[in-house]
């Protein structure tokens, strides 16, 4: 894992806190906005973080969908968005 | 009117049955005309080979309707399938699916609803209800422990979905008789028209109410008292007792919310279209956060057989303007997304009227919202005719959106013209109309976006029923090991997570296994809500029938849904040409979640041929001999 300088941002919403099997560090309640190290993927924050649930995430960053393999700059705010079924 | 007793009823005896196995070996067939009605016992081979559902759904259409018939002339067939598993102690299993030739598309028509009429059909007697002909006058059908009984319903007539299923309830003195039944929509032969099961669970797609309307028959009525066996119940308790166990995890979001709490989601990732395909973002948008909406509208929850998770939402609103009845049901998040933000509309409570009045009327929620989304998007540009400006539906107006629905299932003034569903209001309007169009082989395209979900939009273009999502492969549920759809890849072998974006050679393999998988859903019949596995299928169907199932045959069940359904399309004249979208999903965007993100027609043309050449096809999308040899279906092959 490679860091980079400067900090992204992880928006946990109540929704998502509400779905998590384990609850990151520094977010025992939602919404909580955690900070990451800049430079690594999504996918890699998110395990830093210890972020698990058994669903499908998709990130959007700064308002814009993105992969989990998204390398994260310093600044970026990350919302992530659990994919569920749609009937 | 006419009376079939149990002990009358023609009824050869499946030989094969031991009276423990989870089917009853007895298809009913029905034909308005004469009337008359008969029972069907079709061998086991017939079963182990379809299951039910979508293949029954299949199997009829393909040996028992001439080609190219008129979807709304007496020679349809309205086919009612549920499958081996269904009403068995599974949990998911309380689903049926409906087919016929679709008025909307003119290709296959095949839904499947949830609830309980499909476990009921089964306690009732029967695997499969099959319906010929054209009553000379509104009829319904009642059929109790194998008893069948057809009755008039010119009483029954203009009445709502929910004013239907009372009186019959009442009539025949049986609170729990399950109806399915078609409200005025498809009465009036709306091509979109669905059939309402316990008035809140909708077999949607593709026009089968209509169907259903052009043959006077007004509701199908089950109730019943006959087991549903099992050969190996301990070996269905293993299946039982994981999902006992992964449900309150795997399907925490269903119990939480049900799909209405992916509706803010899915505009924040661009899986839902806004303001028909045109813009990124939506004004309002946080009105649709799930315990806002939960506050605002949801009285009560509900369930179908068997079922512990009671996903349904019950929605109610108490208020003089806009009151809104609780008997039906609830929001799901394709009629919200459909009838709100795809209409570039926000207020919950004008999606959630908008959502019953699709319910009463019995209309498909997804084609509603999409054809109305076009018409607003044609008054915008001019294209109406000018006598409708003041009484068409308009972007972000609410009331107009409501006015619609009435108008749609009424037939009266623009609604004539929406009532025939967008691309042919497009072929109407002529000039630039079909650069607004968001179809897949004429059906309005559910609520994920082809633009982010790209591999799902290849499938849009392939499916057999036009555009759908339900049995198709989700490009953000693969992007983490996590989830069912991961997990079954890794059961075929293949490397997970997926990408989100674009398409390749993986995903086109990922596709292939997925699509097969959820065709065997649809013929099981089960929920694709619940997390199963291949491994749980096999066990689950093998414990249902006696049958030593193995994962092989739970693939090459679903591959015969895909492949009758292409042998069905090439019958009825489609060709590889009309494997494709209209112009809407390749619209790049500005702005939003996923501006500039579109494949090209070109794209999709390409990994279209690679699918082919997966399923054995040739270039023009044609099953080979050997294909079609290989899934036991050369039989079919020789009706074309």
């Amino acid at each position: 894992m490679q860091m980079g300088e400067g900090q992204a941002f992880v928006i946990i919403d109540k929704r998502l806190h509400s779905l998590l099997t384990a609850k990151p560090a520094g977010c025992a309640e939602a919404p909580c906005r955690v900070p990451v190290p800049a430079g690594i993927s999504i996918c890699e924050a998110l395990q830093l973080l210890g972020v698990r649930l058994p669903n499908a995430l998709t990130p959007v960053v700064n308002g814009i969908t993105q992969d989990l393999s998204y390398i994260l700059h310093s600044g970026d705010e990350v919302r992530l968005v659990v994919q569920i079924s749609g009937g | 009117m006419l009376v079939y007793k149990a002990d009358t009823l023609p009824l050869p005896r499946a030989e094969f049955l031991n009276g423990q196995s989870a089917y009853t070996g007895l298809v009913l067939h029905v034909d308005l005309t004469t009337p008359r009605c008969w029972v069907e016992s079709p061998p086991e081979a017939f079963y182990r080979r379809f299951v039910g559902g979508r293949n029954f759904i299949l199997h009829y259409l393909l040996t028992q309707t001439p080609p190219r018939i008129d979807p709304l002339g007496p020679q349809n067939l309205l086919i009612f399938a549920a499958g081996v598993l269904s009403g068995t102690v599974l949990p998911g299993t309380g689903r049926h699916a409906i087919g016929a030739k679709s008025p909307l598309t003119g290709a296959l028509a095949s839904s499947e609803a949830g609830g309980w009429w499909g476990s009921e059909l089964k306690r009732a007697g029967y695997d499969a209800v099959v319906i010929h002909g054209r009553a000379a006058e509104p009829v319904y059908l009642l059929i109790r422990d194998r008893e069948v009984e057809l009755h008039s319903a010119k009483h029954l007539w203009g009445k709502t979905t929910a004013d239907t299923q009372d009186a019959l309830r009442e009539a025949v003195g049986d609170e729990k008789l399950r109806v399915a039944c078609i409200g005025p929509a498809g009465e009036n032969l709306v091509r979109y028209a669905s059939v309402m099961h316990d008035v809140s669970r909708a077999a949607g797609r593709s026009g089968i109410g209509a169907v259903m309307g052009s043959k006077n028959l007004k509701a199908v009525a089950v109730r019943g008292s006959l087991p549903v066996g099992l050969e190996n119940k301990s070996l269905m308790q293993t299946v039982q007792k994981w999902i006992n166990v992964h449900y309150k995890t795997d399907m925490a979001w269903a119990i939480q919310y049900g799909t209405a709490g992916s509706a803010l989601g899915n505009v924040l990732t661009g899986a839902t279209a806004i303001r028909n395909y045109t813009r990124g973002l939506l004004s309002g948008a946080d009105q649709l956060e799930p315990e806002q909406l939960f506050r605002l509208l949801v009285r009560d929850r509900d369930t179908c057989n068997k079922c512990p998770v009671r996903c349904k939402l019950v929605v109610g609103y108490e208020d003089e303007e806009t009151p809104i009845d609780t008997r039906y049901g609830g929001l799901e998040y394709e009629s919200i997304a459909s009838l709100g933000p795809l209409c570039d509309i926000s207020d919950p409570v004008v999606i959630a009227k908008a959502n019953e009045l699709c319910n009463a009327y019995g209309l498909d929620s997804i084609s509603t919202g999409g054809t109305i989304a076009f018409a607003m998007e044609a008054l915008e540009q001019g294209a109406l005719p000018l006598e409708w400006r003041e009484i068409a539906p308009r972007f972000g107006d609410g009331e107009s959106l409501i006015r619609a629905i009435h108008q749609i299932a009424h037939r009266e003034g623009p609604g004539d013209w929406m009532a025939e569903g967008s691309q042919r209001l497009a072929d109407r309007l002529g000039g630039r109309a079909h650069e607004w169009l968001a179809t897949g082989r004429g059906q309005e395209l559910p609520m994920h976006d082809p633009r982010l979900k790209q591999t799902m939009a290849m499938g849009y273009a392939l499916s057999a029923t036009g555009a759908d999502h339900m049995h198709n492969y989700n490009d953000s549920f693969a992007t983490a090991e996590e989830g069912d759809i991961c997990s079954r890849l890794k059961e075929v072998g293949l490397p997970v997570p997926m990408p989100l974006w674009g398409i390749s050679e993986l995903k086109i393999e990922a596709f292939y296994y997925e699509t097969a998988f959820k065709n065997f859903y649809d013929c099981a019949v089960i929920c694709h809500f619940y997390p199963y596995l291949y491994q749980h299928m096999v066990e689950a169907l093998s414990a249902a029938s006696g049958w030593d199932v193995t994962l092989d045959e739970i693939n090459r069940i679903g591959l015969r849904a895909i492949t009758l359904g292409r042998l069905y399309l090439l019958r009825e004249g489609f060709t590889a040409q009309d494997d494709r979208l209209s112009a809407r999903a390749f619209y790049k965007l500005s702005e939003g979640p996923i501006a500039n993100r579109a494949l090209t027609p070109e794209e999709m043309r390409y990994w279209l041929g690679v699918y082919y050449r997966r399923m054995g096809w040739d270039e023009q999308g044609i099953p080979s001999r050997q294909a079609v040899e290989q899934l036991e279906l050369l039989d079919y092959m020789k009706e074309n």
